[in-house]
């Protein structure tokens, strides 16, 4: 199935050519963390929405799902 | 190990930058120019709220040396922010505050480039405008973004009209808390708009290459960061950007965000020239990242015993007309309003505002001094009321080690109570109140280690030197050299061996950046496990040179030891480039989140805090009776650092941020009336001098941390947190008079002394 990963801020560099968005291919059975397993970004993956909610990185993805991820917050 | 059986971390070393920097040979970024380079200047809004009706640069686009103007329209329509995309390069057809960028241009000289300025017409037509947060919030109040729910944000924090962000931290039952508390106190208190004060004001050159590569040199504190955003609001690539920090002259969380750098690369790009854009002081105090005025409202519950039982806060930071650091910052102000105290029952909610007023940022531990002098003067006056010692009231009500932090998640490494008692005795705490006009105050708070990745590569040369490349900046702290140290202990080699370069992203590993208490402790974990790799590369050549396995060798004194047998790095590192490839590692290091209670958090991108740091600060004051002018007369502070990995450094951290914290207790703030700032200059703006400063006494506490290199904590911000709430309860101890709004000025404490005397 597809999906639309959006990343901000840092998370772009895993993203083909460090865009900010792409339509990405995963199984049938992908979490929120397994997508960000499969994009090598699990390690720095602080919070993720699906379709404007923030949701638990268990979460199950369905075909369309807009996925956001974002990293750590930045401090002083 | 102790650090008594360190060789190098732990030690009073020399700072590796040190050289340079003292004898003036280091190339800023407010010095760094390029052959044939422009200079950009901007033009900004005089108005705090308006339509532009009129925008005509036809007279400086006349002017001769003017190359580019550039205003909304040359620009493509998109805006950019970090919680809220909400602000555009450029302002859009309205202004939102006084300073707002409006057009630029670049000229061949910066006097060109100024006069330009001047001679572009504008035309705005007014329109309503709020400058009071709680004003903003209020039903009714005029939208600062009309469209504000068609902007892209991260969607953890839960936005209405003027308001970017909202969270909350709820835990027990504290209404029924309060129906059954011995007393119940309310207090009101705020906190003023201050700036980083950096030496340095931001600053930036920007060229493009002939394959439309962008490359910025740049004085920031988050170069991959900016790399990404100068993407987004370029509508490029990622890969197609390059930023590089020739050197920054102090940043306080103030250079975290872009600030001039998209200036010149949009003027860069439509000249076809490098372009440099600085600020000027007077830039700095309208349209900078300085700390947010705050408003707090705490209700706290005690029991007889002076237990808090229950606790319940409203904070509201004021953002000014962009999101910026708004949202997470009022988020992180919740777990300061709660710690570092035990509470069973807590309610604390967070509101992020839109005025129109300039942006705001993410100051040196945002939201630190702000909940912390609310909670820590408001613990004092709990204390006088029922007649408990306040250092006593703070000992019997302090985490101890296991306890839940307020999202749940268990707090470990605490020494707040051996933090109190230490600045308590330092003090002189049992003379509280020595003679009329003299007073003490303590305070004490927690803070996190910020997380996020950092790595490095780690090269050993042939000659038995040490190339260190990382994503951090060296912003003044000396948190690269306490990195070094950490390599050198690692590889048995010293501090000098070391060679750090500048920062690069083409070249560097990523780093999460210079901010957050972060870097020496996330750079120094990468260090580490780089220096493990290249450990086992090292044990295997000697191995095979020696025709032995690599069990029980040793790297000790610049070399390989097995036995009776000794190979140095250098010739290890001969050895393995001649063979192809050479002694090269790679270390990354992320910090986990704790394990917290969901739960007890809504909207919160930071629920639980990473590896969190504790300490004590407490002063003695003298207040002149006659005109309320307070000095300082001792300044004491106990942190705990985990491990002091360079003691020097730390304690120059600790004497700034002591300097900044009395900065915001006494004299600074950016003073607004009706949209306009008053003061936009540095003879109004009252920093702190040398002259001001006072001799800290800094006592390091280490209770080591379970994820930081040989148990380090962040050590950077903490130093600014308390200073406000320390002083404002020793004036109190003084004077018998509590201010309840920074600054605490001399008016403040005559008026009261003395009333309006005619």
């Amino acid at each position: 199935m597809e999906v639309t990963v959006r990343v901000w801020g840092n998370l772009r560099r895993f993203l083909p050519d460090g865009q900010g968005s792409a339509a990405i291919q995963v199984p049938d059975d992908t979490t929120v963390e397994s997508l960000a397993d499969q994009l090598a970004l699990k390690h720095e993956l602080w919070a993720a929405a699906v379709n404007g909610r923030v949701v638990e990185l268990s979460t199950r993805l369905r075909p369309g799902d807009r996925v956001v991820l974002f990293d750590h917050v930045h401090g002083g | 190990m102790s650090s008594l059986a360190r060789r190098v971390a732990g030690r009073r070393l020399n700072r590796i930058d040190g050289v340079g920097k003292v004898t003036g040979r280091h190339v800023y970024a407010a010095d760094f120019s390029l052959p044939g380079m422009l200079f950009g200047k901007v033009l900004r809004s005089t108005e705090a709220r308006a339509r532009i009706v009129r925008l005509d640069v036809a007279k400086a686009r006349a002017l001769p040396g003017v190359r580019c103007i550039l205003t909304a329209s040359d620009l493509p329509a998109l805006r950019f922010g970090t919680a809220v995309k909400d602000r555009a390069v450029l302002a859009d057809g309205e202004v939102r505050f006084v300073g707002e960028a409006i057009a630029a241009v670049a000229a061949t000289s910066l006097e060109i480039a100024e006069q330009a300025v001047r001679l572009i017409e504008i035309e705005y037509e007014t329109l309503p405008a709020v400058f009071d947060p709680e004003q903003a919030i209020a039903r009714g109040a005029p939208l600062v973004h009309e469209h504000w729910d068609r902007y892209a944000a991260l969607p953890v924090f839960d936005r209405l009209g003027n308001m970017p962000g909202r969270c909350s931290m709820t835990h027990g039952d504290v209404e029924a808390a309060f129906a059954s508390a011995y007393r119940i106190y309310e207090h009101r208190f705020s906190t003023q708009l201050v700036h980083p004060g950096y030496t340095e004001p931001r600053a930036a050159v920007a060229s493009w290459d002939g394959n439309g590569d962008l490359v910025v040199w740049a004085n920031t504190q988050l170069p991959f960061d900016m790399k990404n955003m100068l993407a987004e609001i370029l509508d490029l690539p990622a890969r197609k950007v390059r930023v590089i920090v020739p050197g920054i002259g102090g940043g306080f969380g103030g250079k975290l965000r872009v600030g001039v750098e998209h200036f010149a690369a949009w003027l860069a790009r439509k000249s076809g020239r490098p372009v440099k854009v600085m600020t000027t002081s007077e830039e700095e105090l309208l349209d900078a990242y300085p700390r947010q005025p705050t408003i707090v409202e705490l209700k706290t519950g005690v029991s007889r015993d002076g237990r808090l039982v229950a606790r319940k806060g409203r904070v509201i930071v004021d953002c000014g007309a962009y999101a910026n650091s708004g949202p997470p910052t009022v988020a992180i102000a919740l777990q300061v309003l709660a710690g570092p105290y035990r509470s069973a029952n807590l309610a604390l909610e967070g509101i992020a505002a839109y005025t129109n007023k300039g942006s705001t940022g993410s100051f040196r531990a945002p939201a630190g001094p702000m909940a912390n002098f609310a909670v820590e003067s408001q613990i004092d006056i709990i204390a006088d009321d029922l007649g408990i010692d306040p250092l006593e009231l703070r000992l019997r009500n302090v985490f101890r080690e296991g306890d839940e932090g307020p999202a749940g998640e268990k707090v470990v490494g605490v020494s707040i109570e051996e933090c109190l008692t230490k600045a308590a005795d330092a003090i002189g705490w049992k003379d509280r109140k020595p003679s009329q006009g003299r007073g003490k105050g303590i305070a004490c708070s927690w803070w996190l280690t910020t997380g996020g990745s950092s790595g490095v590569y780690v090269k050993i040369n042939p000659e038995g030197t040490v190339s260190l490349v990382s994503g951090a900046v060296e912003i003044g702290t000396g948190a690269l050299t306490g990195a070094a140290q950490i390599l050198a202990e690692e590889l048995a080699v010293d501090l000098t061996d070391i060679d750090v370069t500048d920062v690069d992203t083409e070249v560097a590993p990523f780093d999460h950046g210079a901010q957050g208490s972060r870097t020496a402790f996330s750079v120094g974990n990468a260090c580490r496990i780089a220096a493990a790799d290249l450990r086992r590369q090292i044990f295997a050549i000697a191995a095979q040179q020696w025709g032995v396995a690599p069990e029980d060798m040793v790297l000790q004194d610049k070399g390989v030891v097995l036995g009776n047998k000794r190979m140095s790095l250098a010739e290890v590192a001969s050895l393995s480039q001649r063979s192809g490839g050479g002694l090269i590692s790679h270390g990354t290091a992320i910090q986990p989140m704790p394990a917290h209670d969901p739960s007890r958090v809504k909207n919160h991108p930071l629920p639980a805090w990473t590896s969190p740091s504790f300490h004590a600060h407490a002063t003695e004051v003298s207040v002149d009776q006659a005109t309320g002018e307070i000095t300082i007369e001792r300044y004491v502070v106990v942190q705990d650092v985990g491990f002091a990995i360079n003691p020097t450094y730390i304690e120059g951290q600790i004497e700034g941020g002591v300097a900044q914290g009395i900065g915001q207790a006494l004299s600074e703030e950016i003073v607004y009336a009706e949209g306009r700032v008053l003061n936009a200059n540095l003879t109004d703006y009252k920093m702190p001098t040398a002259m001001d400063a006072p001799r800290v006494d800094c006592i390091l506490v280490e209770h080591p941390s379970i994820n930081g290199p040989y148990g380090a904590k962040g050590v950077g911000e903490p130093p600014c947190i308390q200073p406000p709430a320390a002083i404002a309860n020793a004036v109190a101890a003084a004077t018998g008079v509590r201010v309840h709004a920074l600054p605490i000025t001399a008016e403040k404490i005559a008026l009261a002394l003395h009333g309006e005397e005619k």
